[in-house]
């Protein structure tokens, strides 16, 4: 028999499966990792940015909890360049029941989270915009990550051990030979090929229950999704939480320029779409203002959902938020399909154990018997810039002097021209809109109204034969698709300024192949 | 009760286009008028041409004069309805205070004109600045671009012009060059910095002399619309004349150095017409015991204007004269008139498009007016004293139909006249 | 962050929609490299402050406030501009000649006491040079000459009208205090002839120049006494009257929108401070007194300065100034004359102020003005400096009209 092509065949291009990627590289196992769309395109992509400190689990989900603090304390260590030591506060309002916060304290401390309780009035010096009505505040190590940074790094460590990535590549299909797995179908930008491989890593998120479906296994995916409103500006210094029983709009997390304020939970079989309404929207606004209440007035820039990849093997849909936030390790040799395990559930900040132990299931099918390392070595630092800290892009445009803002292709967000070359130069191949996932371009008040252009430029200069117009209106009409359900007032104003700079300056929507 | 003596005849509130034309209307007929602001209206965001009704559905339309027939038989509603006699004067208004400036307008409404964006693609419209349009057919284009001046891309431009011209059955080549200009290294450049120095001797010298080594066998040469301020038509001559062929001036992103040239011309011909322009004034428009006023935020205590006549040209939902509220309402800012809501849910105020076929249904909003631009609450004049004009009128999908300039001359053109009257 | 205020003035950044519309109105950002325009230093830094990054570039915002008027969005971005000067200021310290032209009631004090040794040492060539090597205040800029004795003094002197209809409060400032005396007393003049009676409350300076200068404890401390010395004329009922339009605007809102000073009794000063020229044209409109008869046969360009463009109150010098018979009066239609209160007057800037006021020569140029009109101190000592034209407060220009010599 020929030597398949890869040891192992990862599938999903989210945090879990580039970790995944990662960790079996490391081990020296040949591995590629597929994407159905681009790295983070699913669930990865569409979260808070919470890096946990377990706080939130520690009540209910002790186990959790514990998991969520250990590798908190390693993501630190391993990606500091992909974090952001915001902190976090857990905030109890007057009308909440205060035994919560005596056992949110108790919970933490046996978890091993450290927490501190701070007067109310030093915690509103911290953040001046929290709540008056602030009863006790309690601080936590919560913090944000990029999840964009995180998922690149590992694929940057994965390849300098030989790993291979694969973008825009669909699995069709997993052959199975003699109850074992033999190879991947796969289509991609290059038309339908066949992949061989010895193990393959459904790491496919709120996809999972479809993947494993191609090999004849079961996994019972109830994706939850969760609506996220990003708010233009930064209003906390903090991770701010309610001190209560998790619930709608309970978080407020600070991610770079902008807070999130979030979420909800619903549970739809579609890990594809979610519609987004003005209600819910404005529901989470309103809780969330509870917390932060300049919220209520504050002006959102877009919206999003993200699904959950929750497993759930009762099919309980009505129990989205109680479900368990652990993870799970599938085996489907049991179903026939011996070499291919699933890695489900769980949430990003535990991705690294998550990959420990698949890659420790994959590593024993295929023999291998080097030990996981991902915990102590650190992730290559990112391309990009220095590590992303708020003011850190101010500081840096000032040091490179006089008219060096002329330079910025995203004003909002400050992102440089060569920013977006260097993107663009690796990942051209995939549209603006993907092509620049992770940079934030396009993601402040104007919604790529003024980079959007300016980046398809730069398309058109490296290459006149890039569609680089359709792939500016494409841009265009996603971020368009994120704020239609928070159009009002400032962010309705902005929509009406960009649709007269492109239907009346430009006639874009009459331009040959839009 | 001391007697109370109204410093204006007439009041505008909006110094956009549908602003200033009001107050010209009334100024020209020896009413004292204030005009005044809260900012800047679309003027600074928009080409700087006229348009007066650029596309009817998917048809680009090449005589607005007949398009206006067919939209107004189609919707009566359109504010065109009401308003098709006073295009005509509107413009030769307009036309006639830009020229003050030295500031040209050509075409007029019998033919659209097709103009190139700097994207490469084409827009139709009504009356433009001489600096804008050329003859296309069979040209050499050399579109050329300022280094560190990243709202403008040549590459971007030549690659997408021949097909957009083609659509129109219009041949033509192009190609992109890029200017550096040393000097500029160092400047936070932008569309009204360039038109400075563009009005600058050495600076033109220099580009030029950079620019000419790539000119080979181009008979037209296209640049971002940047070509001065105050003195474009003269900056324009002096590099068409330099190059030896015909230079073009393409839209770009805001602020537009066209629409600025254009609000400073109209604002400039009011003033010399004794109008006064007042910027950064946030007004209320208020009725005490009978009395009508204008309350403007000033600092610290309202600055109020005895009132006659007022005119409300405060612009759409992107001006700020309307306000897509969040509890899903439409309203009028300055004097709460009664605004006609766009049909449907909120939720469906927007569509699922951004550049899809149609207008945003939101975008049909606005306030209903009579004949004399006085706006109407239930069928009924709202106030004897106030008006309305431009971006608030309901009824027009300007985006689609490239009318937002049209609406504005000629709407403020009638309300200004009634208004003084 | 925690430094930094949440208030309407932090919160108005929310609202910008990157029109770009105050990079068009901005007179510094075409007159110098330095400046990366008032879009960048205001609400799209803001974004970022909460990081506390270091920015130098917004000290080359001169305050002129051109950018918040012309602003569609209610965005405040001088002022978002002048609380990021303060907390570079804070963090690099505060250079003496900041601190010593923030200090313009101290100057002023010094000076007019020591007057003819302090004028000698202005007017002298090697004095200015000497003091731009030592302080960095341009040895060309146009700096004023203490005056002999302040207008407190001198106001003692002064007397009331008869059947007064009202009773303000004058708030002179240190330019007519300790510089320009004659326009105090031309103000109480003008006062006494249209029915207006004068009291003279204690002050200090308003802080303003403090805060261009980046203090704004101290600034905060002159307001807080201003705030306390003026409220008893206001509560008796009195409204608070400037001729200088950067005083009355900082008693008006930078109080309250820069420093942050949101007290009742800083919003009672506020809401009873008048300019002068407001204070006359309200009781015009109102039939209270008539605009006086009188020519004046000169041709006046009105330059309204930056600051009284931010009351918002239109221009209430020119509406009076227009009654006037024989006048051949334009207004200047130009954002700023570049002084900027002090930024003119240092030694990196003095070129762009320069540059900036140019728009202002032009347009004395074209409509061949024998006078320009200005009522703030700076701007006409900047004016003066640039056209080579006299340039006079609009009071004097009435006064002249009704034949008061000054």
């Amino acid at each position: 028999m020929n030597r398949p092509d890869f040891d192992a065949v990862v599938i999903g291009g989210g945090v879990t499966g580039t970790g995944v990627l990662r960790d079996l590289a490391m081990r020296g196992v040949r591995c590629l990792l597929v994407e159905q769309g681009d790295l983070c395109h699913g669930t990865s992509g569409r979260f808070h940015g919470l890096l946990h400190s377990g706080a939130r689990y520690a009540v209910r989900d002790p186990v959790a909890a514990r998991e969520c603090i250990a590798e908190n304390r390693i993501v630190r260590q391993i990606a500091p360049d992909c974090v952001e030591d915001t902190g976090g506060v857990f905030c109890l309002l007057e009308e909440d029941p205060e035994e919560y916060a005596d056992r949110l304290i108790e919970a933490c401390e046996d978890a091993d989270i450290e927490i501190d309780e701070q007067a109310p009035d030093r915690a509103r010096e911290v953040d001046p915009l929290l709540s008056p009505r602030l009863a006790r505040a309690l601080e936590v190590p919560d913090a944000t990550i990029n999840p964009f940074e995180l998922a690149m790094a590992n694929v940057r460590s994965a390849e300098n051990c030989g790993a291979r990535l694969r973008r825009r590549t669909r699995v069709v299909g997993v052959v199975v030979e003699r109850g074992r797995v033999a190879g991947v179908e796969v289509e991609g930008p290059e038309g339908r090929e066949r992949i061989g491989t010895r193990a393959i890593v459904n790491a496919a998120g709120p996809w999972a229950g479809v993947v494993a479906g191609l090999a004849g296994a079961d996994v019972a995916m109830s994706p939850g999704w969760g609506v996220m409103v990003v708010m233009n500006e930064r209003l906390s210094r903090r991770v701010v939480n309610r001190c209560r029983m998790p619930g709608d709009g309970d978080i407020v997390v600070p991610v770079g320029t902008v807070s999130i304020a979030g979420t909800t939970s619903h549970v739809l079989p579609d890990p594809e779409h979610y519609e987004i309404r003005r209600a819910e929207v404005l529901a989470v606004m309103r809780a969330s203002a509870e917390l932060i209440p300049t919220l209520a007035e504050a002006r959102p820039l877009r919206v999003y959902a993200g699904a959950r990849p929750l497993y759930d093997p009762g099919h309980d849909a009505s129990r989205s938020r109680g479900m368990t936030r652990g993870h799970t390790l599938l085996d489907h040799a049991g179903e026939g399909v011996e070499g291919m395990v699933s890695i489900v559930g769980g949430k990003l900040t535990t991705y690294r154990l998550m990959a420990e132990e698949t890659a420790d299931a994959v590593c024993r099918r295929l023999g291998v018997r080097t030990p996981c390392a991902t915990a102590a070595e650190p992730l290559p630092p990112p391309r990009a810039a220095r590590r992303w800290q708020l003011g850190e892009r101010l500081t840096l445009n000032e040091e490179r002097g006089a008219g060096a803002d002329s330079d910025l292709v995203c004003e909002c967000e400050l992102i440089t021209r060569g920013e977006v070359g260097r993107f663009l130069s690796e990942r051209r191949d995939n549209g603006l809109e993907d092509g620049l996932r992770g940079l934030r371009l396009g993601m402040g008040p104007c919604q790529a109204a003024f980079c959007a252009p300016r980046a398809a430029g730069l398309l058109a200069a490296e290459d006149p034969d890039t569609p680089a117009l359709a792939q500016l209106a494409d841009f265009l009409e996603e971020r368009f698709r994120g704020a239609r359900p928070v159009l009002w007032e400032d962010q309705a104003r902005q929509m009406h300024l960009n649709e007269i700079v492109y239907r009346e300056v430009f006639s874009l929507d009459r331009a040959p192949g839009v | 009760m001391p007697p109370v003596s109204e410093p204006y005849d007439v009041v505008v509130v909006g110094l956009g286009l549908a602003g200033l034309t009001a107050a010209l209307a009334a100024a020209e007929r020896g009413a004292r008028v204030l005009a005044l602001g809260k900012g800047y209206g679309t003027t600074h965001f928009r080409s700087g041409t006229i348009d007066v009704l650029g596309h009817a559905g998917a048809e680009v339309v090449g005589n607005p004069r007949a398009g206006l027939a067919q939209l107004c038989q189609e919707r009566p509603e359109h504010p065109y309805a009401l308003l098709r006699e006073e295009l005509e004067p509107a413009l030769t208004l307009v036309r006639d205070a830009t020229a003050e400036s030295s500031l040209e307008l050509l075409g007029d409404l019998d033919a659209n004109r097709l103009l190139p964006t700097a994207l490469g693609t084409l827009r139709p419209a009504c009356l433009h600045q001489p600096t804008m349009g050329a003859d296309l057919r069979g040209a050499s284009v050399l579109a050329a671009g300022i280094e560190g001046y990243r709202d403008f891309e040549p590459a971007l431009f030549a690659a997408n012009l021949p097909a957009a011209a083609a659509a129109h059955g219009i041949e033509l080549r192009a190609r992109a060059a890029r200017v550096e200009m040393p000097p500029l290294r160092r400047h936070h450049l932008d569309g009204p910095g360039l038109a400075q120095l563009f009005e600058q001797a050495w600076f033109r010298d220099q580009f030029l002399e950079t620019l000419r080594p790539d000119l080979g066998d181009a008979t037209l040469v296209a640049l971002p619309a940047v070509l001065g301020l105050r003195h474009a038509a003269e900056v324009h001559a002096i590099l068409e004349r330099r190059l030896g062929v015909p230079v073009i001036e393409l839209p770009a992103l805001p602020p537009s150095v066209p629409g600025m040239r254009l609000q400073r011309a109209l604002e400039s011909a009011l003033r010399v017409r004794g109008g006064r322009v007042q910027v950064g004034a946030r007004a209320r428009f208020v009725r005490e015991g009978g009395r009508a006023l204008l309350e403007i935020a000033a600092a610290a205590h309202p600055f109020r204007i005895p009132l006659r006549r007022l005119v409300l040209a405060t612009g759409g939902p992107v001006s700020g004269g309307l306000v897509v509220e969040r509890s899903g309402r439409v309203s009028e800012t300055v004097a709460g008139v009664p605004v006609e809501q766009p049909a449907g849910e909120p939720e469906h105020w927007y569509g699922n498009d951004f550049l899809g076929a149609g207008a945003q249904p939101v975008s049909l909003a606005g306030i209903r007016v009579d004949a004399a631009m006085r706006p109407l609450g239930g069928g009924e004049v709202v106030d004897p004293d106030l008006f309305a004009a431009g971006g608030l009128l309901a009824g027009a999908c300007r985006s689609a139909e490239l009318s937002a300039d049209g609406i504005a001359c000629a709407s403020g053109h009638a309300a200004g006249r009634e208004a003084a009257s | 962050m925690s430094e930094m205020l949440f208030d309407e003035v932090a919160r108005s950044a929310d609202r910008c929609i990157k029109c770009n519309v105050c990079n068009t109105a901005c007179p510094v950002m075409p007159a110098t490299d330095l400046f990366p325009g008032p879009k960048y230093c205001g609400p799209q830094a803001q974004r970022h402050r909460p990081g506390d990054p270091i920015e130098e570039w917004v000290d080359y915002c001169s305050g002129c406030g051109a950018c918040t008027r012309a602003c569609p969005s209610g965005v405040k971005v001088a002022e978002l501009n002048a609380r990021a000067r303060a907390s570079v200021y804070r963090r690099r310290g505060i250079p003496l000649r900041n601190r010593l032209l923030g200090r313009s009631e101290l100057l002023g004090r010094l000076g007019s006491v020591t007057a003819p040794v302090a004028n000698l040492g202005l007017e002298s060539g090697l004095g200015r040079r000497l003091a731009e090597r030592l302080i960095g205040i341009h040895h060309l800029a146009p700096v004023p000459r203490f005056s002999q004795g302040s207008f407190r003094r001198r106001f003692r002197r002064l007397p009331r009208p008869a059947r007064p209809w009202t009773e303000v409060a004058y708030f002179h400032g240190c330019a007519t205090n300790y510089y320009e005396p004659w326009l105090g007393e031309g103000a109480v003049a003008l006062l006494r002839r249209l029915g207006v009676a004068v009291e003279l409350p204690p002050q200090h300076c308003c802080g303003l120049p403090l805060i261009s200068n980046g203090e704004f404890d101290a600034a905060r401390r002159y307001a807080q006494r201003n705030i306390r010395l003026l409220l008893p004329a206001v509560r008796a009922g009195r409204r608070i009257v400037t001729t200088s339009t950067s005083c009355g605007y900082t008693l008006k809102a930078e109080y309250r929108e820069v420093l942050g000073i949101d007290t009742p009794e800083a919003r009672e000063v506020a809401a009873a401070t008048y300019d002068i020229f407001e204070l006359l044209r309200e009781a015009m409109w109102e039939g209270r007194i008539e605009a006086p008869r009188a020519a004046l046969p000169r041709r006046v360009l009105y330059h309204p300065p930056c600051q009284l463009r931010s009351h918002g109150i239109g221009v209430p010098a020119a509406d009076f100034l227009g009654s006037l018979e024989g006048i051949e009066l334009e207004e200047s239609g130009v954002e700023c004359c570049g002084i900027a209160g002090t930024y003119g007057l240092k030694r990196e800037k003095y070129a762009i102020a320069r540059r900036v006021g140019e728009a202002v020569v032009d347009r004395a140029g074209e409509h061949r003005a024998d006078v320009v009109a200005c009522d703030s101190e700076t701007c006409r000592w900047q004016i003066q400096h640039l056209t080579g034209l006299p340039s006079r407060h609009p009071l004097e220009l009435v006064l002249e009209a009704m034949g008061e010599e000054r």
